[in-house]
């Protein structure tokens, strides 16, 4: 039973669609029969009293697929906990003990709250729990991205006092009850899955221990049309494609571009959404540097995903300026469907799928100087592209994805077979005095 | 003059005036019809009138209603050496007058001074009269003391008045003491006397038993601000802990009368009484203008006595009014942890997420302790919803009132089923499962202990404590509590060892349930949670047993989380002076003992 925050047919997101689309290839090619769970209510989609007494319900036809209603006004984001615990010691423990699943699967806990785990094992006592760590949400209170509210550098390190430093608001005793909450909910789970090897590490030195943590990068939906013939082109071209909040870098790429003057031979596409739940401060300012950016830049606005492949086969360079570490990211990988070499920052997720020179280019994370000098190379330097777009690696597909996890839900469930946990202890009614 | 007068105070209290030849007590009994006597509590009061022969007070409590049925025929008897006296009820009945002119005939013809001291004989009536009664009877005396009362000039506050002073609060202790603060002065005599009259006309001389202070305020008013005028030695802050012989329930009608050695003589009425005890508590911590040290006359003469009874008023009201119990309890725990709740009820989930993951933890009864009782729903509601998520059995005392950290521990001691009690803060979490099993066997293990703490740790993983020991600042009177290794790293070694020490924290310490019970558990005396445990401690070393430390178990503290830091300044102070007035020549000997032995060993 795959369990996620959200369906991405009620508000697109990246970690949902990934999940989705794991579903849909299990159910499709898998050896297991999957189910997807997806948390639904407020604020994404309306409040709608006629769920209470019936929080599950069905997204379409599809008899594994089911929206679970919650409330989630109210929800502590500093602890990731939720006050109606009801709706989990009650409904969800039934939905749970109705289905008897052999695995299940949590994408994300976020609006659910990381007692979810505990109510799991609570009710499935043998059932092993699998939880995907698609960032460090549950590191770090800035959104789970490991950048300081200092000066937006990069965090490699959380405790109490740094966290407090980033929140002076927020003491540093809150911090620690908030890594011991979470850490107490997470001595449930059997298995943890992350898609990048430097949050493994992260994770690992946060506490996870190591034999319960695996690396399994993502795939894609092979669905998708790659283009096969290339035809000889200038390859000037660059694309951005994103949400334009401070953590992707679009500032960074439109600063480059400034940098690189009206008569830089290259053009940029930004193709991205959401500038309105971006701060204030950083939509003036986006709104400021694409007001003065030259004419070689365009602002395209938001895309559906099916566009994607069209939008790709009209640019050369994919962007990727995030100043956050990234544990994919997804845009990377899609890039690399579509033969498209990468520009991105020298960190995290990004770095670790580009290598200078091989497939792509590095440019140092926040820094426009940097990224203009990769662009100009990029665009200067004749047969570049070529060479990295040979050497781009083959993205794996979601059907192998599956299979790898496959093979870790098969391991869990011989373990169990070896030994079963035991039950956790008192399972008595509240008696009054 | 008649023989007999009559009237009465209330329906229960009667008052009988009438010639007396001699000073004896009078026994008074109240004769039925069946002829079966029934004593009844009387008090007398002897004067002698202007004009005529001696008179005898008497005033008589008559049997409440329910308790005895009073009949017609019924007879009140009064005995005395010289002789007795008969009175029918009847003719009682037909000889009573109503208090006022009973007053105005009986009583306002005495001279000052016997008025003054028949007004604090009648008072008296409140001290034997049952609460339900006692609000007419006080009012009925306030109207009396507007009558009998010789009444002095009024002071009229203005800068060149070379007398004058000001009552600016009076707090109720009990309902027989109080805490009364103001300034008063006297530019051309010492002032002799100072007394303060109760709305019921009790009156307390207080200018023996005053603490006074420099108001410079005061001095700067009366002499028009210019400092040549001034006497800098001049203290005219005064502050004093009063008790009345009789209780005092008005809240207004307190005046204050000043004389000095000429014989000039002045009054100011004071203000409303405060009454709430923490308010109370409150002022009596503050310090306007006062010494930053505690100052020894007025903490031992002033501050401590009205603490003390306000403190044990409160514990007089202690009382666990629920206890609710989640989950199938333990069978026969060996350990009961005590954890009291004040105000933070959240922090229980942050505990329970501990416990769920330490099997010893299902083993333990568990009882938290509601110190605000307000929130008993609040909390209730939460225990419901987090019960199903963690299934930690446990149960929950709800007190009646807020009774303050040592009380709390005490009541959850009151209902504890291990034979080992486990005291602990609701903001202290442990760090790895196993460490109560390690501290009971420790516990159990170790000849004449008497209490033992683990580990405590700040959230940056330092240490927190360690132990403590006794610390003076030299060239001062007061000992503190200093705490040994606090702020190093938790592997620093000799913070590694178990060994003796002289005084634990409280934020976990574990002692024998019969032990604790025996030392009549923590003292309620000190102020909102502060040197209770080392007062323990003191009292542990005392019946020669030992305090441990037991760095094996290790527990994060995260300090002033449980109990507000809003008092814990000037708390902080009065504790540290009482635990030093209470313990001084102990820790002394302690202290000498200490420096002449090598570094404690396990």
């Amino acid at each position: 039973m795959y369990i996620a925050h959200n369906h991405p047919a009620i508000r697109p997101g990246g970690s949902e669609a990934y999940a989705f689309e794991v579903y849909e290839s299990m159910r499709d090619s898998g050896e297991f029969e999957p189910m997807f769970v997806a948390r639904s209510g407020p604020p994404y989609s309306i409040a709608d009293r006629h769920h209470e007494g019936r929080p599950f319900t069905l997204v379409n036809e599809d008899p594994n697929q089911y929206l679970f209603y919650t409330d989630a006004t109210g929800h502590d984001w500093l602890y990731g906990r939720s006050p109606h615990k009801s709706a989990l010691t009650r409904f969800y423990t039934e939905f749970l003990r109705d289905h008897k699943p052999d695995i299940v699967h949590f994408q994300h806990t976020m609006f659910l709250g990381y007692d979810i785990l505990r109510v799991t094992r609570n009710a499935l006592p043998g059932v092993p729990i699998v939880y995907t760590l698609h960032d460090h949400t549950l590191i770090c209170h800035r959104d789970g991205q490991m950048v300081r509210t200092l000066n937006n550098e990069l965090c490699r390190e959380e405790s109490p006092r740094r966290c407090h430093e980033c929140f002076p608001d927020i003491s540093p005793q809150t911090f620690f009850m908030r890594k011991r909450f979470i850490q107490s909910q997470l001595a449930v789970v059997d298995l943890f899955v992350t898609p990048s090897p430097g949050a493994l590490e992260r994770y690992v030195e946060w506490g996870i221990p190591r034999s319960k943590i695996v690396h399994e990068p993502h795939g894609r939906p092979t669905s998708i049309s790659i283009p096969q013939a290339e035809e000889d082109r200038e390859r000037n071209r660059f694309g951005f494609f994103g949400q334009f909040t401070a953590y992707k870098g679009a500032d960074v790429l439109l600063e480059a571009m400034s940098l690189l003057g009206e008569d830089f031979d290259g053009h940029l596409w930004i193709h991205g959404a959401n500038l309105d739940t971006a701060p204030d401060y950083f939509q003036e300012q986006f709104g400021e540097l694409i007001e003065d950016a030259h004419s070689n830049v365009r602002l395209v606005g938001q895309y559906e995903a099916r566009e994607l492949s069209r939008l790709m086969e009209r640019i050369d360079w994919v962007v990727v300026p995030s100043i956050t570490w990234e544990t994919g990211p997804l845009t990377l990988l899609e890039a690399f469907q579509h033969g498209r070499p990468v520009i991105c920052s020298d960190i995290g997720g990004m770095a670790e799928k580009v290598t200078d020179g091989v497939n792509g280019l590095l440019f140092r994370r926040g820094n426009a100087h940097s990224l203009a000098a990769a662009m100009r190379r990029a665009v200067e330097t004749p047969g570049l592209w070529d060479h990295l777009h040979g050497g781009i690696p083959p993205v794996q597909t979601m059907d192998e994805h599956v299979a790898h996890l496959s093979t870790h839900y098969r391991a869990l469930l011989r373990e169990l077979k070896a030994g079963p946990k035991a039950a956790p202890p008192g399972d008595k009614v509240l008696e009054h005095a | 003059m008649p023989d007999i007068r009559v009237s009465r105070l209330s329906s229960g209290v009667l008052l009988l005036a009438g010639d007396s030849d001699r000073h004896d007590q009078a026994e008074v009994l109240l004769r039925g019809d069946s002829g079966v006597k029934t004593p009844l509590a009387s008090l007398s009061f002897e004067y002698e009138p202007m004009t005529g022969r001696d008179r005898t007070l008497l005033m008589v409590f008559l049997p409440q209603e329910g308790q005895r049925r009073r009949r017609s025929g019924d007879t009140l008897l009064v005995r005395r050496e010289a002789g007795d006296r008969e009175f029918a009820r009847r003719d009682l009945e037909q000889a009573l007058v109503d208090i006022q002119t009973f007053t105005r005939d009986e009583l306002a013809p005495l001279e000052a001074q016997r008025r003054a001291d028949v007004m604090r004989f009648l008072t008296k009536a409140l001290a034997v009269q049952p609460a339900r009664g006692a609000i007419a009877v006080s009012e009925t005396l306030y109207g009396l003391r507007a009558a009998l009362r010789e009444r002095l000039p009024t002071y009229v506050h203005a800068p060149d008045q070379p007398r004058g002073l000001a009552v600016e609060s009076i707090m109720a202790v009990d309902d027989r003491s109080f805490y009364m603060e103001g300034w008063a002065r006297d530019e051309e005599a010492e002032i002799v006397r100072l007394t303060a009259v109760s709305p019921e006309g009790d009156r307390a001389e207080i200018g023996a038993n005053l603490y006074r202070f420099a108001r410079t305020d005061v001095t700067n008013y009366f002499s028009g601000g210019v400092v040549s005028r001034q006497d800098p030695t001049e203290k005219a802050g005064f502050l004093s802990f009063l008790e009345l012989d009789s209780p005092s329930f008005l809240g207004t009608g307190w005046v204050l009368e000043m004389e000095n050695a000429e014989g000039s003589s002045i009054e100011v009425s004071g203000p409303t009484v405060l009454r709430d005890p923490a308010a109370a508590r409150s002022r009596l911590l503050s310090d306007p203008g006062r010494d930053r040290l505690p100052d020894d006359d007025l903490m031992e003469h002033h501050v401590m006595p009205a603490l003390t009874r306000i403190q044990r008023r409160v514990e007089a009201g202690i009382k666990v009014g629920s206890l609710t119990e989640f989950g199938e309890p333990p069978a026969s725990p060996a350990v009961s942890v005590i954890i009291p709740l004040y105000k933070r009820v959240d922090l229980i989930e942050q505990q329970l997420a501990e416990f769920v993951q330490d099997p010893e933890m299902f083993e333990a009864d568990i009882v938290y302790v509601l110190d605000s009782p307000e929130q008993k729903d609040e909390l209730l509601f939460l225990a419901e919803r987090l019960f199903p998520v963690y299934r930690v059995p446990m149960r929950i005392a709800v007190l009646e009132r807020n009774v303050g950290f040592a009380n709390a521990n005490n009541a959850g001691a009151s209902v504890a089923r291990g034979r080992i009690l486990l005291l602990m803060n609701s903001d202290a979490l442990p760090d790895k499962p196993g460490w109560l099993g390690a501290m009971t066997r420790f516990y159990d293990a170790t000849p004449k202990i008497g209490a033992l703490a683990p580990k405590l740790l700040y959230e940056d993983g330092s240490i927190q404590n360690a132990g403590m020991y006794f610390h003076r600042q030299p060239g001062m009177d007061l000992w503190t509590d200093a705490h040994y290794y606090r702020g190093l790293h938790r592997d620093f070694p000799p913070a590694n060892t178990p060994r003796k020490v002289p005084l634990l924290s409280g934020a976990c310490v574990m002692i024998a349930r019969e032990l604790y019970q025996q030392l009549g558990g923590l003292q309620g005396v000190y102020v909102q949670g502060d040197y209770e445990d080392s007062d323990l401690c003191m009292r542990l070393m005392q019946m020669g047993l030992d305090n441990w430390y037991f760095p094996e178990a290790e527990v994060f503290h995260l300090e002033a989380l449980s109990y507000a830091p809003s008092m814990r300044m000037p708390a902080n102070r009065y504790n540290a002076w009482l635990h030093t007035h209470l313990w001084k020549d102990q820790i002394e000997q302690l202290v000498a003992e200490q420096d002449e032995a090598p570094e404690p060993t396990a």
